[in-house]
């Protein structure tokens, strides 16, 4: 053996006549290999806009509110509104609740709605009117709720001339008429609806489609119109004097409270119902002045469709609940003056009601809210409508929006029923991505949802709307024309069945147990990005070759030619995104 | 330095692929977190071990630093003459570390671990712990637990003795640093080898590397079982200083059942009930010596 030194002794340091292992590739010893694949967090299956959130809380989680916002809006393009309102599906089905406690992911929507408020002219420059699309293409809106001002949102973004029609003199539909104002300040309210106009939406408030122009000639005068007129058409409850004054619907009843034409409300207040709806207008009478508030349902507390948080909040306000309670009749001379209503055998939903006939009872009553559930607004519209309705449902059914007939469409509670503010906004982005192809959009742009197998984690986290919408607006304008064509900016709904990632899958043993945390970040550091690479790099800390390497990009590869597929990255992934499968070719 | 969720850890490896250890080599770990805080300033001695074979077998190398390969008994006195002669040729900053297996330490190198400890020489003495002979087939050592199957040990007839107690032999010779670490948690490990590397005198520190061939377990349950042997108190993660001064590093929040960790071992597939909850008892017994030994005399340090 030569050593290098002249002397003929070895120099301190490395001898360079050995020969460094790399050259001996032991990756022929594996047997299984680690497979690259991302899976759904169960927050993205139970949300109604089927968010990503893993995708965003990671952008939080290093500190990034830009590009957070950048990956949210292609899910979700107001949240700072539904960070107030959603129900959080989302908290309800997160895995981190089996560990400590769920991730508040509402809260941290809030946060990156509300930063996107305060920072909007710089991330109007990446994005104002660039996309050109759509150029020169006008499109109606009639409705301007919030699937009307999602779709409007991503038409805008598209370069189309959008106007949303609303009958009412303000916007925002039920997000201005219907929310009770403690839920939603109107203010966030009004700056999305600034943004929207100042990214050059047209509101023609106090037009009524129907009265002052006809929907035929808004067809003729726009290459596309979109209905999203909502569902306030209050049911009857069928009960004698339902047409005394005094009596009013509770979309009604909120309505006139939030736009002001009932300044206050005073003496004895019996609403009847169990919806959302019910609750939030019984909820606002007591706070806006009512004496007493009774809310009358006919199953029990357990059974009411109103969203516990809901309840909760009415209870709070000091609402008085009466179960097992229906009306009978509304009396009363000139106006309602009393109810007289019945108890019930406890039921469950969807079982037949068993009225208990000598249980009547009377109640005092200044004003009655019935809230006997809402219906769209389309047949009020038109009533060829709902038939047109029908047949695009078997001819081509979508989720969220539907194509009525040529250039036509229909999205949101119109088409849904009452369902969620976060339900409405996905009928709206759907709505928006039918518009898109059937305004002469290239079929088969939208690039699809990331699946398939690899060993290289070069996909890895991100969704690819985020590799089309860069951070710097320096950089966008260079890769904007190859890469927009690749994404529509838009999220495409989700495919088929899908299943989310179990709890085994993860190594939850990586987080240490902690509450909610008050810091944005940190709470957002609690996700465990079940099965979406959050690049923690925990795989490459525990490989003991190491044939994991960090590319520039910050994306993670396995090099197949030293991985022995001991399998211990897979075990300790903790987004459950590795799994260890027999590949052909590999090893033995 | 890359930001983990465990951690920031430098990128730069030192540990080259290639190397001949089996898949899922818990001492090849600990080794690969070692000398990413080592560096190249070090000089590496290496005794008879696995990590004879990991290293390179002539004329391969898998670490890039000097590594000097010895006899079975003598990694501690061939460790501190190379720190000699480090000094004798002018060489304060260059670290000499011993590296070597439970066998080398617990039972073939005890008298010169023990000499050398008691000379206090400048010398890091590394012992990655796997729990038996692991590089010529499984053969029993005195760091084998109670109730461990081996083949010198072989079923019915397994290990009746306890573990050998290396970390108060050591505390008991009252060198400057001593600690344990595992290879489920890096973090702390390299930050513990940092503190070692600080410290001038005699220092020890006994790291708990799986051997997934030796144990009968699954390859890919290395860290897994690294880390249930610190949540179960049974391999509890310390420091301690002067020999009398005790830090526990981690604390586990609750209390698993040692069950957890034996199950899915075929080393200890011949404990009976009875056993176990011997080993159990054992396991507690350590636990509360042990946070009363941190409480009575704790360790506190600079950082």
């Amino acid at each position: 053996m030569q050593f290098s030194s002249k002397s003929g002794w070895p120099r301190p340091g490395v001898l360079q006549e050995t020969v460094p292992t790399p050259m001996n590739k032991t990756g022929s010893w594996r047997f299984l290999t680690p497979v690259f694949q991302e899976s759904n967090a169960p927050c993205r299956l139970a949300c109604p806009l089927e968010s990503g959130i893993p995708h965003w809380l990671n952008k939080v989680r290093q500190g990034d509110l830009q590009g957070a916002w950048q990956v949210m809006q292609v899910y979700n393009p107001f949240p700072a509104i539904t960070g107030q309102v959603c129900y959080r599906f989302c908290e309800e089905k997160c895995h981190r609740a089996s560990w400590d406690e769920a991730v508040a992911v509402r809260e941290v929507e809030k946060a990156v709605g509300l930063w996107r408020h305060k920072n909007y002219r710089t991330d109007k420059t990446g994005q104002n009117g660039r996309l050109k699309e759509l150029a020169g293409k006008k499109v109606a809106i009639v409705g301007s709720g919030p699937a009307g001002l999602s779709c409007a949102y991503y038409l805008r973004q598209s370069g189309a001339a959008v106007t949303i029609f609303e009958k009412l003199p303000l916007a925002g539909g039920l997000l201005a008429t219907g929310i009770p104002d403690y839920r939603l300040p109107r203010d966030i309210l009004a700056k999305e609806l600034k943004i929207l106009e100042a990214e050059g939406v047209n509101f023609r408030t106090g037009r009524e489609v129907g009265q002052e122009i006809s929907l035929p000639e808004l067809q003729a005068q726009f290459d596309a119109v979109l209905l999203a007129v909502g569902a306030q058409q209050s049911r009857r409850l069928q009960v004698k004097g339902e047409k005394l004054p005094g009596v009013s619907g509770a979309l009604e009843f909120l309505g006139d409270l939030h736009t002001g034409r009932r300044k206050a409300v005073a003496g004895q207040v019996v609403v009847a119902g169990g919806g959302n709806a019910a609750v939030d207008a019984a909820c606002m009478a007591k706070l806006r002045g009512a004496r007493e508030v009774s809310l009358l349902y006919r199953r029990s507390r357990e059974e009411m469709p109103a969203h516990p948080e809901e309840i909760e909040a009415a209870a709070a306000a000091g609402v008085n609940f009466v179960f097992e309670t229906v009306l009978q009749e509304i009396c009363g001379e000139a106006r309602v003056e009393k109810v007289c209503a019945l108890h019930t055998a406890p039921s469950r939903r969807g079982e037949p009601l068993q009225v208990l006939p000598e249980t009547a009872f009377e109640l005092q009553c200044d004003l009655l809210i019935v809230a006997a559930g809402q219906e769209s607004n389309l047949p009020a519209l038109d009533p060829a409508l709902q038939n047109a309705v029908q047949q695009a449902n078997k001819k081509n059914p979508a989720r969220g929006s539907l194509n009525l007939e040529n250039k036509l469409f229909a999205a949101g509670d119109a088409l849904t029923g009452p369902a969620s503010v976060a339900a409405a906004i996905f009928g709206g982005r759907q709505a928006a991505l039918q518009l898109r192809q059937a305004l002469g959009e290239q079929p088969g742009t939208a690039a699809p949802e990331p699946s398939g197998r690899t060993s290289g984690f070069n996909r890895g986290l991100l969704p690819p709307a985020e590799t089309a919408t860069p951070d710097s607006a320096a950089a966008f304008s260079e890769q904007f024309k190859t890469r927009a064509a690749v994404y529509p900016g838009i999220a495409p709904p989700l495919q088929g069945p899908q299943e989310a990632i179990g709890y085994d899958n993860l190594n939850a043993f990586l987080y240490p147990k902690q509450g909610r945390q008050v810091a944005t970040q940190q709470e957002a550091g609690r996700c465990f990005s079940c099965g979406t690479c959050s690049r923690c790099g925990v795989c490459w800390v525990f490989c003991p070759e190491p044939a994991i390497k960090q590319e520039p990009d910050g994306s993670f590869q396995i090099l197949l030619d030293y991985c022995k597929g001991c399998g211990i990255c897979a075990v300790e992934c903790p987004a459950g995104v590795l799994s260890m499968e027999e590949v052909p070719g590999h090893g033995t | 330095m890359l930001q983990t969720l465990l951690g920031d850890f430098p990128r730069r490896e030192y540990m080259l692929n290639g190397h001949n250890a089996c898949a899922g080599c818990g001492p090849a770990l600990a080794v690969r977190y070692l000398v990413k805080v080592s560096r190249q300033e070090a000089v590496i001695v290496i005794p008879a071990s696995c990590w004879s074979i990991i290293a390179g077998v002539e004329p391969f190398r898998s670490l890039e630093t000097v590594v000097l390969h010895c006899p079975f008994p003598a990694a501690a006195s061939v460790g501190a003459g190379i720190k000699k002669g480090l000094e004798a040729v002018g060489d304060t900053r260059t670290q000499v570390i011993v590296l070597a297996g439970d066998g080398a330490t617990f039972d073939i190198g005890m008298q010169g671990l023990s000499g050398v400890a008691e000379r206090n020489e400048d010398l890091l003495y590394v012992c990655y712990d796997n729990e038996a002979y692991m590089n010529t087939g499984t053969q029993r050592s005195s760091a084998s637990p109670y109730g461990s199957l081996s083949t010198t040990t072989p079923a019915p007839r397994a290990k009746s003795s306890p573990k050998k107690e290396i970390m108060k032999i050591m505390a008991a010779h009252r060198i400057p640093y001593a600690a344990t670490a595992s290879v489920a948690y890096p973090a702390d490990l390299m930050a513990k080898m940092q503190r070692a590397m600080q410290v001038k005198g005699f220092r020890f520190l006994h790291i708990f590397t799986p051997c997934m061939q030796g144990w009968g377990s699954p390859v890919e349950f290395t860290v897994r079982l690294a880390r249930l042997a610190v949540l179960t108190r049974i391999f509890p993660l310390y420091e301690v200083a002067d020999g009398a001064r005790y830090r526990i590093s981690s604390f586990p929040e609750e209390h698993i059942p040692i069950e957890e960790y034996l199950q899915g071992q075929k080393r200890f597939a011949g404990l009976d009930e009875s056993q176990k909850a011997l080993l159990q008892k054992e396991v507690d017994r350590n636990w509360a010596a042990l946070c009363r030994q941190a409480d009575h005399s704790p360790f506190i340090s600079d950082d």
